[in-house]
């Protein structure tokens, strides 16, 4: 399964089309950085947490995008026809469904490693700022719930027809620019930008990091439906077509 | 013929191919990003022509190139990548074969162009009213992306048929777009081919000038492309031979060779030789051409000039007839816009030879000559051609030009300037199309003859220098603020916005509150103050105020970035009249400006007018909003990190804070000096530091130190924190 695993994300990553999609995400991301976050979010610094999650939340539709059109492309028709030979192979569903969460969230974390890697590689090479470790936690809890709802709600759309899940891509992009400041915003980037301006200032003018429990929660409950959804999915088997 | 059957096939199948349908719904979106993108200008405003002519169409050409640039690669790469160039090569030439492919797409992104005008014929035409003109926004559409669209597939099956491999093709693509997005073309009309600018659009001025530049940068770049890919064909490859031997090949078609020459060279004629911009200098040098050149001391005694416009061509002709006392006897200096030709100049009816400098300084092109030694008395000189706009100003805006609907010369744009002291009194006779109303120097001219073709002649005189004529449908309204006659002149259509915004009242009350609370003026001759209504550059002098539909904001939305509403504009535009021309000229250091008066008597008036509650909700809160904000971003807590940044963020943010302390930070001080001083002194103060510079020396500035010295207060009794 791992080398199924290893070949399947090696199809994807080494094709033109994924390489365009992460050209796409980072001059984005580059623009964001250098109109938005450049300046600080909410009055705080350009490298504060808030902002970072801020950029994360805003860069966050185009890597959804980029994910659910290489969903997309699992149940083309093209895709549908091989899939007579695929099941023929001794790979349970599950394990084929498994495999291809594995592949997308693998392209995923590429896209926000790389994306990320604009806004650190700027601040270290211009304002000398080495210390990252504080993003690392708030990147996942911005990125992977997010992703997991999406992507098992593409799949499940995927099942019912392929061009649902082009729907989803633009429903997910009308919610990224014209989304809720809310604790429940699923990307989080206008949550990030308003949240610090009702928290009390430190003695540097800026208010400390802090989670919500509110948008916890919501991140959690994100998860649990993307989990439901990815079980029903890995539930709905395949009928076996007799030819 | 051949060509002509394997076009229609390649129609046929381009129009049943599925990514080329989505690249032309995708370029039929493309506008939607033009209406959203572009932020407001600096007055929380646009017009609406800008927003929804001129920006979704820009962007249009911009995405819509790159789009076919993406598909024409994609399709012209397909023979190859499906490895049957040569079965194709050997029962069709791949020249024709390849003609007829880029035909076809031709074909397809203009089919796509028009559909796409004319699917946002209906919202533009809803969105702007009565100002909407079909004829002038068809042209703009098409003139701006039909041709941009059209010359980005010429260039990519150009460049694919030199490297005949798809990446190398992306590369030199990608690097021709690059070239027009650069910093380097950023006001360069004429090298931004895939993004292209046209001037700023105006609601009520309606002027082709945006519409022939781009026409005519839109034809020196569709040379360059037709010229390269006619080269391109020669080097289709043939028999499976290389590059260079295809080349040998191709150029026994020598008339393709020459039509590629013909097309390059063209356009680079028509490049270097660009009628609009100057070719002067690209930054303001501070060079003024009079600092050189001694007045020579011989006298005309009347000068008299003859003006025809053409306002299809956008060009004027000009007949100057001088009259002189004594004729010149050294080598004269003739300054003019260099747009303009000289064509004829005689001295009582003697040619007189001339010659032309072509060196831009100042705006302005000189032309030398010496009179013959004979003693007459009227020089002429005829010159035509399209005034030029200035280089060094890299607006985007157009100072001059002479169009159906509106006609404008600023200062240099008409008349030359000669190096003798010049006359008391010209006069000058303009022929324009009927239905304009002249103002010569700010003043309406009255007398006129029919020419009984649609247009009239003109006559006006002035006295000391010629400063503007603008001609447009407008109209005069005299306004009495105490004993100053103030002309508000605009455009006809504009009248509703007047009355809306009680623009009138608005200016005398300002008027008399500047009479009253800070002082007399100064007035160079007859009491009189002219508002004149123009579109782009704004001129002010001490006698005038030029001002723009802009100034009067039909959104009063979130995204009014200076929080201006209502008359605010042009109350500070009738102050500035006591603060740059006025005894209340203030030093310009960092935290100290003549705005900060301006800002607080707009303040004053506003508080007279309306009360303590409306100034405090629409003033005094958002000023305060303003100056917290400063004081939280985080560059200026800790500015450290300024130095990191590139420099124009630097200067972005230095700029934004500039605009926070003289509009904001400093009208609050100069509130808060009010609040401890009283109302009343405070009244005293500046009519004591008014008439104390006026009384002196106009050149004498206030500085902050002595504004603290007159209330007598400290910097800290001041500070906002």
């Amino acid at each position: 399964m791992i080398k199924a695993f290893w070949y399947e994300l090696r199809r994807f990553v080494f094709s033109w089309f994924f390489l365009i999609m992460l050209l796409a995400n980072l001059v984005y991301a580059w623009y964001t950085f250098t109109t938005d976050i450049i300046q600080g979010i909410a009055y705080t610094a350009p490298f504060s947490v808030w902002s970072f999650c801020t950029f994360a939340g805003k860069i966050l539709p185009f890597e959804i995008a980029a994910i659910l059109l290489i969903q997309a492309q699992y149940y083309s028709k093209q895709q549908k026809t091989a899939e007579k030979l695929i099941l023929a192979a001794p790979v349970t569903d599950t394990q084929i469904q498994f495999i291809r969460c594995a592949v997308l969230f693998a392209s995923f974390i590429i896209f926000v490693v790389l994306t990320s890697a604009v806004n650190i590689i700027f601040f270290m090479c211009c304002f000398h700022y080495y210390s990252f470790s504080d993003y690392f936690l708030p990147c996942i809890l911005v990125t992977v719930p997010c992703f997991v709802f999406i992507s098992s709600l593409g799949s499940l759309l995927g099942r019912i027809h392929q061009s649902l899940i082009y729907l989803l891509i633009i429903i997910s992009f009308a919610l990224g620019f014209a989304g809720s400041t809310g604790a429940y915003d699923l990307f989080g980037s206008r949550f990030f930008s308003s949240y610090p301006l009702t928290l009390p200032v430190n003695n540097d003018g800026e208010p400390d990091f802090t989670y919500n429990v509110i948008w916890l929660a919501a991140r959690g409950c994100y998860v649990i439906f993307g989990i439901i959804f990815m079980a029903v999915n890995i539930r709905w088997k395949n009928k076996p077509r007799l030819a | 013929m051949k060509l002509l059957s394997i076009y229609k096939l390649e129609l046929k199948r381009l129009m049943l191919s599925k990514p080329v349908w989505l690249v032309c719904i995708l370029c039929l979106f493309s506008p939607l990003s033009g209406y959203l993108y572009y932020k407001r200008t600096w007055t929380g405003d646009a017009m609406l022509t800008q927003l929804y002519i001129a920006y979704p169409v820009l962007t249009a050409a911009l995405v819509g190139s790159l789009l076919f640039g993406c598909i024409s690669i994609y399709d012209a790469g397909r023979i190859r990548s499906y490895k049957a160039d040569s079965i194709i090569a050997s029962f069709i030439s791949p020249v024709i074969y390849s003609t007829a492919r880029m035909l076809a797409m031709l074909t397809i992104s203009s089919m796509a162009a028009v559909i796409c005008s004319l699917l946002y014929l209906p919202f533009t035409a809803v969105r702007l009213g009565h100002i909407f003109n079909p004829g002038f926004y068809l042209a703009y559409f098409f003139i701006f992306t039909l041709p941009t669209w059209c010359m980005s597939v010429l260039f990519v099956n150009g460049i694919y048929n030199i490297t005949q491999r798809t990446d190398l093709s992306v590369i030199l693509y990608a690097l021709l777009c690059c070239m027009s997005l650069s910093k380097f073309a950023e006001n360069n009309y004429f090298m931004r081919w895939l993004n292209p600018i046209s001037g700023l659009l105006s609601d009520y001025f309606l002027s082709y000038w945006p519409l022939r530049i781009g026409l005519y940068t839109r034809i020196i770049w569709i040379c360059f492309s037709a010229g390269l890919w006619l080269f391109s064909l020669m080097c289709i490859r043939k028999y499976q031979k290389n590059l260079i031997a295809s080349i040998w090949k191709g150029i026994k078609k020598v008339y393709i060779l020459i039509l590629a020459a013909a097309f390059i060279v063209s356009g680079t004629c028509l490049w270097k030789h660009q009628p609009f911009i100057d070719h002067g200098p690209e930054d303001y040098d501070f060079k003024y051409l009079w600092d050189d050149y001694l007045y020579d001391v011989s006298y005309i005694d009347d000068s008299h000039f003859e003006v025809k416009t053409n306002p299809l061509h956008g060009t004027v002709s000009v007949r100057a007839e001088y009259q002189l006392a004594y004729p010149f006897r050294n080598e004269t200096l003739l300054a003019l816009n260099p747009g303009y030709k000289i064509t004829k100049m005689t001295y009582d009816g003697l040619n007189v030879d001339y010659r032309t400098d072509k060196k831009v300084v100042d705006d302005l092109c000189c032309t030398y000559f010496t009179l013959p030694y004979t003693q007459g008395t009227t020089l002429v000189i005829e010159y035509e051609g399209m005034p030029t706009t200035e280089n060094r100003f890299q607006y985007y805006t157009y100072a001059r030009c002479i169009d159906n609907n509106y006609i404008t010369f600023g200062e240099q744009g008409l008349l030359p300037e000669l190096n003798v002291s010049n006359c008391l009194a010209s006069t000058i006779d303009v022929t324009i199309p009927g239905k304009l109303s002249p103002y010569l120097n700010y003043k309406a001219m009255t007398d006129y003859t029919d020419n009984g073709d649609g247009t009239k002649t003109w006559t006006g005189k002035w006295e000391n220098d010629f400063v503007d004529f603008t001609a447009a449908d407008m109209v005069t309204d005299t306004l009495t603020a105490s004993d100053t006659d103030i002309n508000l002149i605009y455009q006809k259509d504009f009248e509703k916005t007047i009355k809306d915004y009680n623009v009138e009242q608005a200016i005398c009350e300002a008027y008399d509150y500047c009479l009253r609370h800070i002082g007399e003026l100064k007035y160079t001759d007859e009491k009189q103050l002219a508002f004149m209504q123009k579109s782009g550059v704004t001129y002010v002098s001490p006698d005038v105020i030029e001002w723009t539909e802009d100034y009067f904001p039909s959104y009063t939305s979130a995204t009014n970035q200076n929080n201006i509403h209502k008359n605010d504009y042009i109350i500070l535009s009738v102050v500035s009249k006591w603060t740059r021309y006025g005894g209340l000229r203030c030093k310009n250091e960092e935290l100290w400006s003549s705005i900060g008066f301006e800002y607080y008597s707009l303040y004053r008036i506003q508080k007279e007018k309306y009360g303590e509650l409306y100034v405090k909700k629409y003033y005094i809160d958002k000023w305060q909003e303003a100056v917290d904000s400063q004081s939280k971003k985080f560059y200026n807590r800790h500015p450290e990190y300024l130095k990191y940044l590139p420099e124009r963020y630097q200067q972005s943010i230095t700029a934004e804070n500039n605009e926070t302390n003289f509009c904001a930070r400093l009208p609050l001080m100069i509130i808060k000096a009010e609040k401890l001083v009283g109302s009343e002194k405070m009244d005293e103060i500046i009519r004591q530091m008014y008439s104390d510079c006026i009384s002196e020396d106009l050149l004498k500035q206030i500085s902050f130190k002595d504004f603290l010295d007159y209330c007598g207060l400290s910097k800290e009794a001041l500070s906002l924190d």
